[in-house]
């Protein structure tokens, strides 16, 4: 295996596109003002095309310059036309390695590896931007299989267990997706945006004409409106949705997670057990209802697009929740019962929001004609605050320490001992006199650390806390 | 567990905090010097100025005299086989523990200021971010930088 090996030449292609895009977004504004110049199209033209013939020169090159090789537990790359910049990295130190496949890789049936260390950078450590299906998978099994597990033990001899996201839970997960929220505040800032290049008499009076002789109520034409945006923005949620987790699946090799995930650009994330930091159940608001969770887990390698957490299972009913970690995450498990936050943290939890919200709606409810409706916003915050407190607690079983809190979804995380960075107990003025502490558990992740917490805990359960991490 | 054990920082620590406070409360004393230069060129209040210095006053007593007493006597660290305990702060007491085993290194510091007072600041990193033991003695926090180490080394693990 110590011989050094070049990427497949589709690479020239890649490396071609990422060239010239750089170049374009520098280019661009100087290129207008020349295109617009009396200098004659016909130098422009020969400019251009040398240019790029530079670029596809310089591309090659560097394809040629490429080299990667797996030599003395150390994946080796040496690239550079001019400067050779060589990157080592030690087996052992690979957190993660995530298989993708973008567009011209798809085209030529090929993929993208990229491998991630515990660095504090969010960019790979090392890319190889277009190598076969066959080479890809036989680099993965080097890369992490070989690596030795601290309590590989813990691990039965063989085994391989693999879960799919059917069809019908794609479309569940994408229909019950927060984004919706999202998209629906996109839309109506949006809407809010064109409101003010529109002149007022022109589409919408026409439509409104329409719709008033339709419905033959203005009032409703705002609710119908409202109504399609709503219907709108869902749809664009659950399109989003769907090609981001479409065709998702877990396996379990060993000890390592395989996920792979998308429908546009492919990815595979290959993760080993023991580099789990936490594992994360949550529940969104819209799913509660139907008891379904997605599970997440943090790692110091890899986190999904500008996130420190990597999606592993985006939709489990309760009842497969068990099996599931049982399973793909044997280590962990969720519990039932959970110790709560002192009771004298309950009147906090309560006003924090509802206090501001009052205040903000009271010019409403005092100056405008049924503005006390308007107090629904208030009532809101108090019960939703009495909700977070409600849910807020943590528990300690075999090991493991598990947090849950809400913020407006419910969310679990699963903390092994010997996992946890550091653990801090805080106290303000406020919580001294009632003797409350807020616990924050701090572990590692892609870029930089976690922070999980709860504010409001008991005195001397914050103290149990850490009595059992110093005894870890 | 009492949040009071463990050691205290030295006493030239709170003399460095007072000196540091001192000269960070001198930056609100622009304001009366600038209130006064006004006064030259408009027709502002002259007594407004009684008023700016006694904050001033006020603010540079506080940091000079107080708030550096209050963080002292909180300050305390414990190095033991198996972690170090931190417990701080002013407003906001928090207490950290830190598993030897998590620590990827430490280092000390020292600032021109620090240097007069022969101080010194061990920075302790983790996987997810660092904790600082501030204004130790010199010789102690070289001595403890390679305590920790030395601890910190005899379990090599991984994140």
């Amino acid at each position: 295996m110590s011989k050094a090996k070049r990427l497949h030449p589709a690479a020239v292609i890649e490396i071609l596109i990422k060239n010239i895009s750089r170049l374009i977004k520098i280019i661009i504004g100087p290129f207008v003002v020349i295109a617009s110049s009396p200098l004659s199209k016909k130098w422009l033209l020969v400019t251009g095309l040398i240019g790029l013939l530079l670029y596809v020169i310089v591309s090659v090159l560097s394809w040629l310059r490429f080299h990667y090789t797996v030599h003395n537990d150390e994946l080796r790359i040496e690239q550079g036309i001019f400067s050779r910049h060589k990157t080592y990295i030690p087996l052992e130190r690979i957190q993660s390695v995530q298989i993708s496949a973008g567009i011209v890789q798809r085209i030529f049936a090929l993929v993208k590896l990229e491998v991630q260390t515990a660095g504090g950078s969010s960019q790979a450590e090392a890319t190889l931007s277009a190598i076969s299906k066959k080479e890809a998978s036989r680099l993965q099994n080097i890369l992490q299989l070989s690596v030795i597990t601290p309590d590989s033990s813990a691990v039965e001899a063989y085994q391989y267990q693999e879960k799919n996201l059917g069809i019908k839970n794609l479309i569940i997960a994408a229909t019950t997706s927060n984004g919706i929220g999202v998209v629906l505040l996109g839309g109506l800032a949006l809407l809010s945006q064109v409101n003010q290049y529109i002149p007022d008499e022109d589409i919408y009076t026409r439509i409104g004409n329409y719709l008033v002789s339709f419905a033959g109520q203005p009032g409703l034409i705002y609710l119908l409106a409202v109504f399609l945006l709503f219907l709108f923005a869902w749809l664009l949620s659950i399109i989003g949705t769907v090609i981001s987790i479409g065709g998702f699946s877990i396996s379990r090799l060993e000890d390592r997670l395989l996920v792979e995930r998308g429908l546009i650009e492919k990815r595979q994330i290959s993760i080993p057990l023991h580099r789990i930091q936490a594992v994360k159940v949550s529940t969104g608001i819209i799913r509660q209802p139907f008891g379904l969770a997605a599970i997440h887990v943090i790692s110091a390698g890899h986190g999904d697009k500008g996130s420190n957490e990597t999606l592993i299972f985006p939709l489990l009913t309760s009842k497969e929740l068990f099996d599931f970690l049982h399973t793909f995450l044997p280590e962990y498990s969720l519990e039932k019962s959970y110790i709560g936050l002192s009771r004298a943290a309950r009147n906090r939890y309560r006003m924090i929001l509802t206090i501001p919200t009052l205040l903000l709606v009271l010019p409403i409810v005092v100056f405008l004609k049924y503005g006390f409706l308007a107090l629904f916003l208030p009532a809101l915050s108090f019960l939703w605050g009495l909700r977070q407190f409600e849910d807020a607690g943590w528990n300690i079983t075999n090991g493991q320490l598990s947090i849950r809190y809400r913020t407006l979804g419910l969310k679990t995380f699963l903390l092994r001992g010997h996992k946890v960075q550091t653990i801090s107990l805080e106290q303000n003025p406020w919580q001294r006199r009632k003797n409350l502490k807020a616990l924050s558990v701090m572990i590692a992740s892609k870029v930089g650390g976690t922070k999980i917490g709860i504010k409001g805990i008991d005195e001397k359960d914050g103290d149990k806390i850490l009595t059992w991490f110093r005894g870890q | 567990m009492g949040d009071q054990e463990g050691n205290k920082l030295g006493k030239s620590a709170l003399k460095y905090w007072r000196l540091s406070g001192f000269f960070s409360s001198l930056f609100f004393w622009l304001f009366p010097l600038g209130y006064l230069i006004f006064t030259k060129y408009f027709p502002w209040p002259f007594l407004v100025i009684y008023g700016l210095i006694v904050v001033c006053l006020s603010i540079t007593i506080v940091k000079t005299a107080i708030f550096p007493k209050i963080k002292w006597e909180r300050w305390r660290y414990k190095v033991s086989e198996h972690d170090i305990k931190l417990s701080y702060g002013l407003w906001i007491r928090r207490q950290t523990v830190i598993p030897m085993v998590r620590v990827q290194h430490v280092d000390t510091k020292q600032g021109p200021l620090m240097h007069k007072f022969s101080l010194a600041s061990v920075t302790i990193s983790t996987a997810a971010g660092s904790h600082e033991i501030p204004a130790l003695s010199a010789q102690i926090a070289d001595g403890l930088r390679q305590q920790i180490s030395l601890l910190a080394r005899v379990v090599e693990e991984d994140v």
